[in-house]
């Protein structure tokens, strides 16, 4: 008995003493751990949730400027112009309107409306005719929408991650786009 | 000491476990951040790649059109397209090229004018299967006199008396006998230069009936002349102004040289007496040729549908003449300069006298002293038209320059005259 007394108890003293300041030393370790841990996953989150917002605008405008280059290149003619607003004569003689108000480009044909574009901050089009400037890479600018033969847009938009959030994500598009059927 | 030893142990593995835990979460934790990144970055590389690809399907069409229209504008394929590589099966001329990485399908039927259908095919990114957009090119005839007057330069119509206006020699409304009538009179002359110049025409105090354009930035000089319909020109309160809308600066176009046509086999015509006059050269149907044509009171007559080639000059004087009979047409490719004086084509129609300047062709002088009826089409050459008589037809110069009170009169019947024309792209769609 008097070997089990003398044998056991430094060894529980010396353990108790060391679990205190374990104990301690492994709180403030596991809270900066978890702080950094906590920090990362925040900051990741929003990187990646600002780089998916910047994507989807980027494929979004890019569909976008696709569906204009596809269509406005199978019209006719301009009909009327602003820089706010194209009408077109399309193909099948239908008018064809593209306009830009309330943060939105929208695309309307035989009354049915259709956005392309949400959360544009500036949106504009300009009308040039075919002729090329020499030693420029432009055109001569068109002076009413009967001399139209091409017809250029940009636009820029962007997005707030939350209200207060200062608007990082923005995407500019800007194309030249030919009406091919009007000679 | 056994038990001791064992309890630290299993201390320190309670300790080693919650490391290893934790770890894992951590690893878990970037590991899902990195799955989504790169599915993200994978995503957008896709999709920006797919639409680059899609797009460039574009230039393959475009590619495809043009050589389907060099096809059928080439010299060979005038009543057959099946050559040079193109097939007809069902119904249809057809011919597959590969290029850039891709390939391209083109079709064209056999309307007049033709439809051209280019299918272009692209790999898809990170895909097997095949993107393809296609279009189908309307075609017409793009006759070769579609305006009164074309220059590439300036147009000089400010001597004093000039007058510019039309008439169609196929429409009997718009003419008397196929020739002009000015009690039918028409405003459809379009005088038209690609030049950017400002003032590169000047129509001084004359008028045109019809419209005036130029390149980019061009301008007219108008003195106390007017451009506009009929009822605007005659109205005598527009003198001095362009009626809105007859005034055009975005003039742009090709004006192609002329080539020689091939197979051309021409023999030196001979002359002989027709109806008790003695003509220095007849021309029956056939193509014929000389080095070069001079002679003050030189006569030519034509008597069936010829071709002349004069790799030299040409001059005819006062006295001379060139005659069309009913039936005849003549087509004169002209390498040197020409200078004709006398009588041409009076009476004619335009469509039966055409002169073509080869490129090496620079100056054009006419100087008729009646009426006159022909084509000119001289891309290289300085034209100068003389006299106080009417001509008709249509222009096609470097320059264009018309003294003596002259009145010219656009044949509008000329820009429908399919011998006239080639093909060009009429109306575009993608499918």
């Amino acid at each position: 008995m008097g070997f089990k007394t003398t044998s056991t108890k430094p060894a529980l003293r010396g353990q108790s003493g060391a679990t205190l300041v374990e104990f301690l030393i492994g709180l403030v370790i596991s809270g900066l751990v978890l702080a950094q841990v906590c920090m990362l996953w925040f900051y990741s989150s929003r990187t990646f949730v600002a780089q998916m917002n910047y994507v989807d605008m980027d494929q979004t405008s890019q569909r976008a400027l696709d569906t204009l280059s596809r269509e406005i290149r199978n019209t006719k003619a301009l009909t009327s112009f602003a820089t706010n607003q194209l009408v077109f004569t399309d193909y099948d003689d239908l008018p064809l309107t593209y306009s830009f108000s309330e943060k939105q480009l929208v695309r309307v044909k035989s009354g049915v409306k259709k956005v392309l574009l949400k959360d544009c901050d500036t949106a504009s089009f300009a009308i040039y005719q075919r002729n090329p400037i020499e030693g420029a890479y432009d055109q001569y600018k068109a002076a009413s929408a009967a001399t139209c033969k091409l017809v250029e847009v940009k636009w820029k938009c962007s997005r707030k991650l939350f209200p207060s959030a200062p608007a990082t994500q923005e995407s500019m598009q800007s194309a030249k786009i030919v009406i091919r059927s009007n000679p | 000491m056994k038990i001791l030893l064992q309890l630290s142990r299993a201390g320190r593995l309670r300790r080693a476990g919650s490391i290893l835990v934790i770890t894992l979460i951590f690893c878990m934790l970037i590991g899902t951040v990195m799955v989504a990144y790169l599915s993200m970055v994978k995503s957008q590389h896709k999709f920006t790649y797919r639409a680059q690809t899609w797009n460039n399907c574009i230039p393959l069409c475009e590619a495809g059109v043009e050589e389907a229209m060099a096809h059928i504008n080439n010299i060979n394929t005038t009543s057959n397209f099946a050559i040079n590589g193109w097939v007809l099966y069902n119904g249809y001329y057809r011919k597959e090229r590969a290029l850039d990485g891709g390939s391209i399908k083109m079709v064209i039927d056999q309307g007049s004018p033709p439809v051209l259908m280019v299918t272009g095919y692209l790999r898809a990114p990170v895909q097997s299967n095949i993107l393809t957009r296609a279009v189908r090119v309307k075609t017409k005839i793009n006759v070769r006199f579609q305006y009164g007057i074309l220059s590439k330069g300036s147009v000089d119509l400010s001597s004093a008396g000039a007058l510019v206006d039309s008439f169609d020699s196929t429409d009997p409304a718009k003419n008397t006998g196929g020739k002009y009538d000015v009690t039918k009179r028409g405003d459809e002359a379009v005088i038209a230069t690609t030049s950017k110049n400002a003032n590169v025409i000047n129509l001084g105090n004359n008028d045109v009936y019809g419209k005036i354009g130029t390149g980019p930035g061009g301008s007219a000089q108008i003195g106390n002349g007017t451009v506009g319909d009929v009822a605007w020109v005659n109205n005598p309160a527009n003198d001095g102004k362009v009626e809105p809308g007859h005034v055009t600066d975005d003039v742009n176009l090709y004006v192609p040289d002329v080539i020689m046509p091939s197979p051309f086999a021409g023999l030196p015509p001979i002359g002989g007496i027709v109806g008790g006059i003695t003509y220095d050269y007849i021309l029956p149907a056939g193509d014929w040729t000389l080095p070069s044509i001079s002679g003050n009171n030189l006569k030519i007559l034509v008597t069936g549908k010829a071709r002349m080639y004069v790799p030299g000059s040409t001059s005819v004087g006062n006295s001379g003449s060139l005659t069309i009979n009913s039936g005849g047409s003549l087509e004169y490719y002209a390498g040197g300069s020409i200078d004709i004086k006398g009588t041409v084509n009076n009476p004619g129609l335009a469509k039966d006298l055409t002169f073509f300047g080869l490129p090496s062709c620079t100056s054009i002088s006419m100087s008729a002293g009646g009426q006159f009826a022909c084509g000119i089409y001289a891309p290289q050459a300085d034209v100068i038209i003389t006299g106080n008589a009417d001509g008709s037809g249509a222009i096609v110069g470097k320059s264009f320059k018309m003294t003596g009170g002259m009145k010219w009169h656009y044949d509008k019947g000329l820009a429908g005259d399919p011998r006239e024309g080639r093909f060009v792209a009429a109306a575009w769609t993608e499918l």
